[in-house]
């Protein structure tokens, strides 16, 4: 009887033993991260926002080096006519000109590549902070990210969750309360 | 038997009508309801640690608010404020961190981009934040923020924007869109949708009178 009741509390105990381990099996899956980066319409937006930032900045560049041109067209027409001290007066002042048209050019780089920079943060900080939220309330203890560099070979169909993430990413970017 | 149908109908109706005629007694409790996100006049947003929040503010808020302000409580001057105020649109927008730092230094790393975090918040919000109503898009009018001496650790921002169109061009609109950017904070953009519905069709009557 009492070998009974020993071998019985055992078995109670390995049983629980075995549900405790089994329901602390990790909950993984994977998300395919350019699919969800740039079909992202946070993303989509940003991207609308940064080339209409180009387009205005290449705009400017662009009248600025016509204006230019014409000025050195000009110069060259009436080069023959002019004296020896106004040819390397006008030279001085277009060599200027060109020099800051340089600047300009290099200031336009650097500010878009600035924007898009600070574009991309955002979009992605907004994403990363909706998978934490995505996975704690789904239960997942790990959500990964397939990348170029190749991080995740392989993934079964079942632990890719990337068309359910984008659904409810692009139904939270122009959301009321979530 | 027709008797007993007409009956039930009006005490169905009387029910039904009074379940959504809500009432709030004091600016404190409007100001609570307003907070209850399933009251659909609040936003919340988590991005990159921050938690931020958009509180469309109605014109029966303004007024009750004004009168508590002013210590006012009578009926005529409500009235009269809240047809001074259908022709604004006020947005409370808040961000606050997840931890007890005050929120202006976060991410912070040096004195130029505090200030320049501080010039942006105080004088740029024109071009950081627009309201989208029935296709248009409108700039805030007046903005300040609150907290620029560092006094709590959360930024409250309140932003009013003032229509072109008429009150009742606007509420044409099914929905208002709020947009908010702010690359110091890298939170990208923010976009807040609120419905008609609940912005204007359920909104607690408010009872505050002496």
């Amino acid at each position: 009887m009492r070998f009974c009741l020993i071998m019985l509390t055992m078995a109670f105990i390995g049983l629980g033993w075995l549900f405790y381990k089994s329901s602390n099996i990790p909950s993984i899956a994977y998300v395919k991260s350019s699919d969800l980066v740039y079909s992202y319409l946070g993303m989509k937006d940003a991207q609308k926002k940064q080339a209409a930032e180009e387009s205005k900045l290449k705009a400017s560049l662009d009248s600025m080096r016509l204006n230019m041109e014409s000025e050195i067209n000009q110069y060259n027409a009436s080069f023959a006519a002019l004296s020896k001290t106004e040819q390397s007066r006008q030279k001085e002042i277009l060599a200027a000109k060109e020099n800051a048209y340089r600047n300009f050019g290099q200031s336009v780089q650097e500010r878009l590549k600035n924007s898009d920079e600070s574009l991309t943060t955002g979009v992605l900080n907004q994403i990363n902070s909706f998978i934490e939220e995505y996975g704690q309330k789904k239960g997942y203890d790990i959500i990964l990210g397939t990348t170029t560099s190749g991080n995740i070979l392989y993934g079964q169909k079942y632990m890719d969750i990337t068309k359910d993430v984008l659904k409810e990413l692009n139904a939270s970017y122009k959301s009321g309360s979530h | 038997m027709k008797t007993v149908v007409l009956h039930i109908s009006l005490l169905l109706c009387l029910l039904i009508g009074g379940a959504c005629s809500k009432e709030v007694a004091s600016t404190e409790a409007f100001g609570k309801w307003l907070s209850n996100a399933k009251n659909g006049c609040i936003v919340h947003k988590s991005v990159n640690g921050l938690d931020i929040s958009v509180c469309y503010l109605p014109p029966h808020y303004m007024a009750a608010l004004e009168m508590s302000k002013k210590n006012i409580s009578s009926r005529l001057t409500y009235d009269s404020l809240v047809s001074a105020y259908q022709y604004q649109i006020n947005v409370l927008m808040t961000i606050a961190g997840k931890n007890d730092q005050n929120v202006l230094y976060k991410d912070v790393t040096n004195p130029q981009e505090y200030s320049e975090r501080l010039m942006a918040l105080n004088f740029d919000l024109e071009n950081m934040a627009r309201l989208r109503a029935n296709g248009i898009t409108y700039a805030p009018s007046l903005t300040s923020m609150e907290n620029t001496y560092g006094l709590g650790k959360d930024i409250k921002l309140n932003l009013l924007f003032t229509p072109a169109t008429t009150k009742e061009e606007l509420l044409k609109s099914d929905h208002l869109e709020f947009e908010y950017s702010d690359e110091s904070f890298g939170i990208g953009n923010i976009i807040c949708a609120f419905d008609k519905k609940n912005i204007h069709d359920n909104l607690p009557v408010f009872t505050g009178f002496k």
